[in-house]
């Protein structure tokens, strides 16, 4: 099968016409962000790709679960991104001050159904 | 002209007024029910419209909406709308607009805030809160109705996905009026549409109102912008509403017009069908009250055939009858011969009556005394004998019976034969025996004759009557009608008023004529007469006002007036010393009078000496024996009787001879001129011999000169009155003539000094 990939998001923009799985292609992104790739062909295909240049950085598991390590005590920012949040950007900032024990910070937020609309509505 | 008092006209008002009322009950009915009926149909036609066009307007927003959504995907607008780059942002919009063929679009972001738009400006503002909710939620909403700068606007919204969700497409397409009208035409009735904000607190009751004329339907459609919700009114004219049954309203009020003049003319139809023959009967019962013969001729075969007829059959009954009663009132009940009325009216109509015609009352001579000895039948049947033989003399005349005894016949003579010459004739004719079941029996008549053509009050039959009474007053057979005696019997009446004060205020006198001793030629007494010297009238006489008196009954005061004075005068002659009988005349209406005789009794008691009353034997024959009773009260209580007036009547010898009398006077038919008839001689002598056979001594009066004063003597009459003895005179006067015949030596030459008194 084959898809057409792209993206209109603001930190990349790119446009690979039909390729298959046996054709990688290669895109650069030059600047962090957000970038939400679709499929022209396949409505329903969605992927989001959070580039950032952030010294600590990693994705929760299916509970929403991350355990981040080796963070220096100090003043910091968590930001906190999924595309359902029902938050500006889709993210929640926390400034956080980090002491030499190892807390477990909380972030709660609503969170968007998430059901799409069916092309053929 | 209409008569409201007539039946055609009430039953035909009552009839119209009762179909239009039923009528207008009806139309009032169908109306309601019509119109009632039609806001029903309407109202439903009106729902039913109104869910048509919500139907169309969702229809339309969906498809825009769906339309709107694919091409929305479209990679190009996408890529365009993403660019950044406004003029190609505004192209693809542009491109998009016309593809959808809307007024306006525009591209707002998650928030509602507008990046671009192109064509008709949209409500963005008023969106911008739902958008933006929507972008959180990614929920769809509905496309919908909103009202934007006054103009309804069919809008609504879909989402941009690259991939995810940037922003949000919005279209909008004015919904012009020539888009209602065209909507409008949809429906099967031309309604008004007009889109409109729902009022604040609006309930949508789902139905259809009623206001000023109009119907109402309020129904609310899909709005875009939930915080501000659409309506959709439909309004339809009620006029319009009902015009196709206008029509059916009038049709029936024309129906209703049309049959209530039918109803009023077929009932004015029926009703003069029963009201001619009642104003028939009317007729006809005026005709018979005018006594005439009706004959209504009613062929309805109902109940006013049968009052017709009874009708008929009542107007001859009546007719039948009538004609009997005028039969019998025109007939005399005993004799059954035209009576006075059928006379009179045969009189007035008998167009040949003339100068020369006279009206003839024939009256039968002692009738009464016919009838008592022969009965009413017989003295009936005598009537009709008579009749028939005076219809027959009198020829073309009428006839008929007038009153109990009087015929009446109209009379004609014949020409060159004077008045006196025909009824003689007639007389003669009648003056004969007639024959009564068989036995001959003679009549006599007497006859008033009165002449039609002279001018009078008094109607000609009547005079006739009175002519008749006037002869046998008079003593003749014939009389003709004298208006001056019959004027002076009406001066009769006054007469008796001036009697009654005569009385009263003493214009009555009594004077004494001496009755003599024709033997010694000496007075032996007097008789008092009574005088009447009135005033006004002078000297009015017995014969007038005695006979009056006995009618009217002042006969009892005069005699006792006449009575009294007699009584005191014989006490003043004896006191001047004449002792003379007192004759009195006792009128034969008082001798059955009881309580009068006492009275005269009594008087009789006070007497000084003989006292005499004079009585006509004819009062003695009506009732003898309680007459003759009378008479011998009288003789017993000392009183003599002397019979008057012997000879003027009927005189009766059996009657005579039973009265218990002790004098009798002859009357002076008899002596007047008994000195020149040798027949009046006779009949004096022969009553002179009757009286003094029966014990009486005779009187006769009227002695008129010497010679019957001597003829009477030499017949053996004891006692003479008259002018030549003595007239009556007062009580002052006789004293100075009995003086007088003492002072000449009371000689048996009594006529000298009598004749110088007298």
């Amino acid at each position: 099968m084959l898809h057409h990939v792209f993206s209109f998001s603001k930190t990349k923009r790119f446009n690979l016409t039909l390729f298959g799985r046996d054709e990688p292609q290669s895109v650069t992104f030059e600047n962090t962000g957000i970038v939400t790739v679709g499929c022209n062909i396949h409505d329903g295909m969605i992927a989001h790709i959070f580039i950032s240049d952030a010294p600590f950085a990693g994705q929760t598991n299916e509970d929403g679960m991350i355990e981040i390590t080796g963070i220096p005590a100090g003043d910091g920012q968590l930001v906190v991104w999924h595309p359902l949040m029902r938050q500006r950007d889709n993210r929640v900032l926390q400034e956080i001050v980090l002491t030499d024990s190892s807390p477990e910070i909380l972030i709660t937020s609503k969170f968007r159904s998430g059901i799409r609309r069916s092309s053929n509505y | 002209m209409l008569q409201l008092n007539r039946i055609s006209t009430k039953l035909g008002a009552i009839y119209a007024s009762l179909f239009a009322a039923m009528m207008l009950v009806i139309a009032l009915v169908t109306y309601a029910t019509v119109t009632d009926r039609a806001r029903i149909i309407v109202s439903d036609q009106v729902v039913a419209s109104s869910q048509v066009f919500t139907h169309l307007f969702v229809e339309r927003g969906a498809d825009l909406q769906k339309d709107t959504d694919l091409q929305v995907r479209d990679y190009g607008f996408r890529s365009a709308v993403t660019s950044e780059n406004q003029p190609t942002v505004l192209s693809a919009l542009e491109t998009l607009r016309q593809r959808l063929a809307v007024d306006g679009l525009a591209l707002v972001d998650n928030d509602g805030a507008e990046l671009a738009a192109v064509g008709a400006e949209l409500p963005l503002t008023s969106l911008s809160a739902q958008v933006s909710e929507n972008a959180y939620d990614e929920i769809d909403h509905a496309p919908g109705v909103v009202i934007y700068d006054e103009q309804a606007v069919l809008s609504g919204y879909v989402g941009v996905f690259a991939p995810n969700l940037i922003g949000f497409v919005v279209f909008g397409d004015v919904i012009s009026d020539s888009d209602i009208a065209e909507i409008a035409e949809l429906s099967s009735i031309p309604l008004e549409v007009a889109i409109l904000p729902k009022r604040d607190g609006e309930q949508m009751t789902g139905e259809v109102q009623t206001l000023g004329g109009r119907l109402h339907f309020r129904h609310e459609i899909p709005a875009l912008v939930d915080e501000q919700p659409i309506v959709l009114e439909l309004t339809y004219p009620l006029s319009v509403a009902f015009a196709p049954f206008r029509a059916l309203l009038i049709t029936l009020i024309l129906v209703a017009l049309a049959g209530a003049f039918i109803i009023s003319a077929a009932s004015c139809f029926v009703a003069r069908r029963v009201a001619r023959p009642i104003s028939h009967l009317a007729e006809a019962a005026d005709l018979v009250r005018g006594g005439k013969e009706a004959s209504v001729s009613v062929n309805t075969g109902d109940e006013l055939q049968d009052l017709a007829t009874a009708c008929n059959h009542m107007s001859s009954e009546i007719q039948a009858r009538e004609g009997e009663l005028k039969l019998r009132a025109r007939r005399d009940p005993e004799t059954g011969l035209p009576n006075r009325r059928a006379f009179e009216e045969a009189l007035m109509d008998d167009a040949e009556m003339s100068s020369y015609t006279v009206v003839l009352a024939i009256g039968i001579d002692r009738f009464s005394e016919i009838r008592s000895a022969l009965g009413f039948e017989a003295s009936a049947a005598l009537l009709n004998e008579v009749f028939e033989s005076l219809e027959a003399h009198t020829g073309t005349g009428f006839t008929g019976i007038v009153s109990g005894d009087v015929l009446a016949a109209s009379f004609k003579c014949k020409p060159g034969s004077t008045i006196e010459d025909c009824t003689l004739d007639l007389r003669n004719q009648l003056n004969t025996a007639f024959r009564v079941q068989g036995n001959p029996i003679d009549v006599t008549i007497s006859m008033g004759i009165a002449r039609l053509a002279t001018e009078h009050d008094t109607p000609v039959l009547k005079r006739a009557m009175i002519a008749l009474d006037q002869a046998r007053a008079s003593g003749i057979w014939r009389a003709e009608y004298d208006q001056n005696r019959y004027l002076q019997t009406s001066a009769n009446l006054s007469l008796m008023g001036h009697l009654v004060s005569a009385l009263e205020k003493r214009h009555l006198s009594v004077e004494y004529q001496p009755k003599y001793d024709l033997r010694t030629g000496s007075p032996i007494g007097v008789e008092a007469l009574v005088r009447w010297n009135d005033p006004d009238r002078g000297r009015v006489f017995p014969d007038q006002f005695i006979p009056l008196a006995e009618e009217t009954g002042h006969i009892e005061s005069l005699t006792e007036y006449v009575l009294v004075e007699s009584l005191k005068a014989q006490r003043a002659l004896q006191e001047a010393g004449f002792d003379l009988k007192m004759s009195v005349n006792f009128s034969g209406r008082l001798v059955g009078n009881l309580k009068f005789a006492q009275t005269a009794m009594q008087h009789a008691e006070s007497a000084v000496g003989a006292l005499c009353f004079e009585i006509t034997e004819t009062a003695v024959m009506t009732n003898p024996d309680q007459g003759i009773a009378a008479l011998q009260d009288f003789v017993d209580a000392g009183i003599e009787i002397s019979i008057d007036d012997y000879g003027s009547g009927l005189s009766s010898l059996a009657y005579l001879k039973r009265l218990p009398a002790q004098e009798l006077k002859i009357d002076k038919e008899f002596i007047l001129e008994i000195d020149r008839s040798k027949r009046d001689a006779m009949l004096a002598r022969s009553t002179i011999n009757l009286a003094h056979s029966l014990g009486m001594k005779v009187t006769a009066e009227g002695i008129e000169n010497e010679t019957a004063v001597a003829l009477l003597a030499s017949m053996g009459c004891d006692i003479g009155q008259g002018y030549h003895l003595g007239r009556p005179m007062p009580l002052e006067r006789l004293m100075q003539f009995l003086t007088a015949i003492i002072d000449s030596g009371n000689s048996g030459d009594n006529d000298i000094g009598l004749s110088d008194v007298g």
